[in-house]
C-alpha cells in the first residue's frame, strides 16, 4: 500500500506539469511508471478525477487534462500549438517518416540544413527570436532541447547524439490531424483526437 | 577470355586465394578499391589480373568486386542470399514436369533411373529455395521498413516486396498442387522420392504459413507508411497556411486549440508548498536544511548588500525613546492606593529614571485629563514655585482625605 502511494505522488507530479509519461521512454523508471498505470489504471483514475484532473489515455502514452477549467489562457496555448506546428513542419522537412519510435541524429539534420534551403529558413525563423544570431549548429541544439523539454523526444546516445522520438509525439501529430482544412473534401480526415 | 580444363584447377585456385575470396565475400554490397586487397595477393596486381581473366573478379577502373556468379555460388551456399529467386522454383518445377514425362516414356530402366535422380535433385532444390526465399524475404520486409530512410523508396520497395511475396505464393501453391493432384508422385514406388515429397509438403506447408504472416506484416507496414503520408501532407498543408496567415481564416485549429483541456499544451502550473513548522521544529534532517540553505545565502553578496548597518551607540543612549512612555494606567493604579494629592504623587514617584520637573508637571496634567471620571478634584488649590494647582484626589479617599492645606513641594524624597 506504501509503495501503491508513493508512485501516485510520483506520477502526478510528473503529468501535473503538462509531461507525458510514454511506454518507450529513455528512462528505464519512467517506462516503468508507464507500466505501473497500466497496472492501476483502474486505481488511480478516481484518485486524480477526485482533485479535477482527468488521466487520459493516450497510444501508448499517458497525460492530465482538467476537463471543468475555464479556459482564460486561450492565447497561450494557441502559440503553444503554432510552436508546434512549426516544429512538426521542420522535423518532416527533414524527414518525412519521422514518427515515434524513430530516430534521428543531430548531424543528418546539419547535414540536411546545409543543403536544403526550406530548412534553413525554418529553422532560422523558429529560433530568431529566441536566439538571434547563432549559428545554425547552435540552433538546432537549441530546437531540440526545446523539443525535449516539451517531452516529445529523448537523447539515447550522447555520444553520437542519436534522440529517439517519443511515443508523447503521436499526441501533436493527433492535434493537427483534427485539424478540419475548408474547402478540401470532408472524406480526407477522420476524426482523431480523443 | 582464359578457361579452366578441370575442376580441380578452379578449386585449387579459389582454395590458394581463399583469404582474398572470402575477405571480398564481407565486402560484397559494393565494390572496393583494388590498393585494399592487394595484401591478399602479395602486393602483385598480375595476379588480380589473372584471376579476372578467369572471370573470377571483375574489375573496373580501379575497382575490384567478386564476379557475380561467385558471388551467387558464395551466397546460396551461405545461405545468405539476400534476394527472391521465385523463377528458380518455377525452373525447377518445370524441369521436374520435363523428366517426369521422359520418365513415364522411357523404357529402360536404367535411363528411367536417371530421370528419377534428376526429380529429386529439382525437388531437394525447390524445397531449399523455397526455404530461402522465405528467410530473405521476412529479412527484406523488415529492414527495408526498418532502415529506408528514404520516404518514397521506402513505399516503392515495400510494394515491390509485396508482389514478390505474391509470386511467390503463386509458384508454391503450384508446386502443391503438382505434388497433390500428380499421379506420378502418388505412385512412385521409390521410397526415397516418398520421403523427398513428404519433406517438401511439410516445408511448403510451413513456408505458406510464413506467407501469410509475411503478408501481414507487409500490410501493416504498409498502411502505416499510408498514415504517415496522410499525417506528413497535411502537416506540411497547415504549415503553408499558417505561413500565409490563412490559418486563422480557413481552418479550426484556433477553435480546437482553444477548446483544449489537456495540460501539456498549456503552461506548466507550479505548486506552492510551504514547509511544515512542526517538521521544521521536530525533524533534525529539516533543520540541517535549513542550516544549509542559510549557509549557502551567506555566500551570497546579495545577502550583504540587504544587511542594515549597525545600530549607532547614540541610539541606545537617547533617553528620550524611553521617557517619553508612561504606563499612565499603571501609574493611576498606584495613585488610587494612596492617600496623597496628585500633584504630589507625581512630584515625588521613585520612577526608574531621574525626570525633569516639567516633565512630571506635564505628567500630573496629563493623568488628571485620562482619568477625571476617577479623580476627586477639590475646591483647594496648591502652590509650586510660580505655579498653582488643583488638589486631586482618589474619589474613593475623598471623605477619608487628608487635606494638606499647603502644599509647598521642595525636593523628592
Amino acid at each position: 500500500m506504501i509503495d501503491s502511494n508513493n508512485r501516485t505522488a510520483e506520477i502526478f507530479d510528473i503529468l501535473s506539469k503538462g509531461q507525458f509519461i510514454c511506454s518507450n521512454a529513455i528512462n528505464a523508471q519512467r517506462r516503468y511508471l508507464y507500466q505501473y498505470i497500466e497496472e492501476n489504471i483502474y486505481e488511480l483514475e478516481p484518485k486524480f478525477t477526485e482533485i479535477g484532473y482527468q488521466l487520459e489515455n493516450g497510444n501508448n502514452y499517458y497525460y492530465f487534462s482538467r476537463p471543468n477549467e475555464s479556459n482564460q489562457n486561450v492565447e497561450n496555448k494557441i502559440e503553444k500549438a503554432l510552436r508546434w506546428l512549426d516544429i512538426l513542419a521542420f522535423f518532416t522537412t527533414f524527414r518525412k517518416d519521422l514518427c515515434r519510435g524513430a530516430r534521428f541524429k543531430l548531424f543528418d539534420i546539419l547535414q540536411q540544413i546545409d543543403i536544403n534551403l526550406s530548412l534553413k529558413e525554418q529553422l532560422t525563423d523558429l529560433q530568431k527570436r529566441i536566439n538571434p544570431g547563432r549559428n545554425y549548429q547552435e540552433m538546432l541544439n537549441d530546437l531540440i532541447r526545446e523539443v525535449q523539454k516539451e517531452g516529445f523526444i529523448d537523447l539515447e546516445n550522447e555520444m553520437d547524439q542519436t534522440w529517439k522520438i517519443l511515443d508523447s509525439w503521436d499526441y501533436m501529430e493527433k492535434l493537427v490531424m483534427a485539424v478540419n482544412i475548408q474547402d478540401e473534401e470532408i472524406s480526407n480526415q477522420p476524426e482523431e483526437l480523443n | 577470355m582464359a578457361k579452366f580444363e578441370k575442376i580441380e584447377d578452379l578449386l585449387s585456385e579459389l582454395y590458394k586465394y581463399r583469404k582474398l575470396f572470402s575477405g571480398m565475400f564481407d565486402k560484397r554490397m559494393s565494390p572496393i578499391q583494388e590498393e585494399m586487397v592487394v595484401s591478399l595477393v602479395e602486393h602483385d596486381t598480375e595476379k588480380l589480373e589473372r584471376l579476372a581473366a578467369f572471370d573470377l573478379l571483375f574489375r573496373n577502373q580501379g575497382l575490384i568486386s567478386l564476379e557475380p556468379r561467385l558471388q551467387e555460388f558464395f551466397e546460396e551456399f551461405m545461405e545468405v542470399d539476400e534476394t527472391v529467386h521465385v523463377l528458380y522454383i518455377q525452373e525447377n518445377l518445370d524441369q521436374i514436369k520435363k523428366n517426369q514425362s521422359y520418365y513415364l516414356k522411357e523404357n529402360q530402366p536404367s535411363k528411367r533411373d536417371q530421370y528419377l535422380v534428376k526429380i529429386k535433385k529439382h525437388l531437394y532444390r525447390i524445397n531449399q529455395t523455397t526455404l530461402q526465399n522465405i528467410k530473405a524475404l521476412r529479412d527484406n520486409t523488415d529492414e527495408t521498413y526498418k532502415t529506408e530512410t528514404n520516404f518514397e523508396i521506402k513505399k516503392e520497395k515495400l510494394t515491390d516486396i509485396r508482389n514478390q511475396r505474391d509470386a511467390l505464393e503463386g509458384v508454391i501453391k503450384a508446386v502443391e498442387r503438382v505434388l497433390q493432384d500428380d499421379i506420378f508422385f502418388k505412385t512412385a514406388a521409390d521410397a526415397e522420392l516418398q520421403l523427398i515429397v513428404h519433406r517438401l509438403r511439410l516445408a511448403l506447408n510451413d513456408s505458406i504459413h510464413n506467407l501469410i504472416e509475411i503478408q501481414q506484416q507487409i500490410i501493416e507496414y504498409l498502411n502505416h507508411i499510408e498514415k504517415r503520408v496522410h499525417v506528413v501532407e497535411k502537416v506540411l498543408r497547415l504549415k503553408m497556411l499558417r505561413d500565409k496567415h490563412y490559418l486563422k481564416e480557413r481552418t479550426n485549429f484556433y477553435w480546437i486549440v482553444g477548446a483544449n483541456q489537456d495540460l501539456p499544451l498549456r503552461k506548466a502550473e507550479g505548486f506552492r508548498t510551504r514547509l511544515s513548522i512542526q517538521d521544521m521544529l521536530n525533524e533534525e534532517e529539516k533543520r540541517k536544511l535549513i542550516l544549509k540553505v542559510r549557509e549557502k545565502q551567506q555566500n551570497q553578496r546579495l545577502l550583504a548588500q540587504n544587511t542594515a548597518g549597525s545600530i549607532s551607540d547614540e541610539a541606545f543612549n537617547d533617553k528620550n525613546e524611553i521617557d517619553s512612555v508612561f504606563n499612565y494606567h499603571a501609574l493611576k493604579r498606584v495613585f488610587m492606593g494612596k492617600n496623597q494629592d496628585l500633584f504630589s504623587f507625581v512630584m515625588h514617584h521613585q520612577f526608574a529614571e531621574e525626570i525633569s520637573i516639567n516633565k512630571r508637571i506635564q505628567l500630573y496634567c496629563r493623568l488628571a485629563s485620562l482619568f477625571e471620571a476617577d479623580f476627586t478634584f477639590s475646591e483647594e488649590t496648591g502652590r509650586f514655585e510660580n505655579l498653582e494647582y488643583a488638589l486631586i484626589y482618589p474619589a474613593s479617599n475623598l471623605t477619608t482625605a487628608n487635606p494638606q492645606t499647603t502644599n509647598t513641594i521642595n525636593d523628592p524624597v
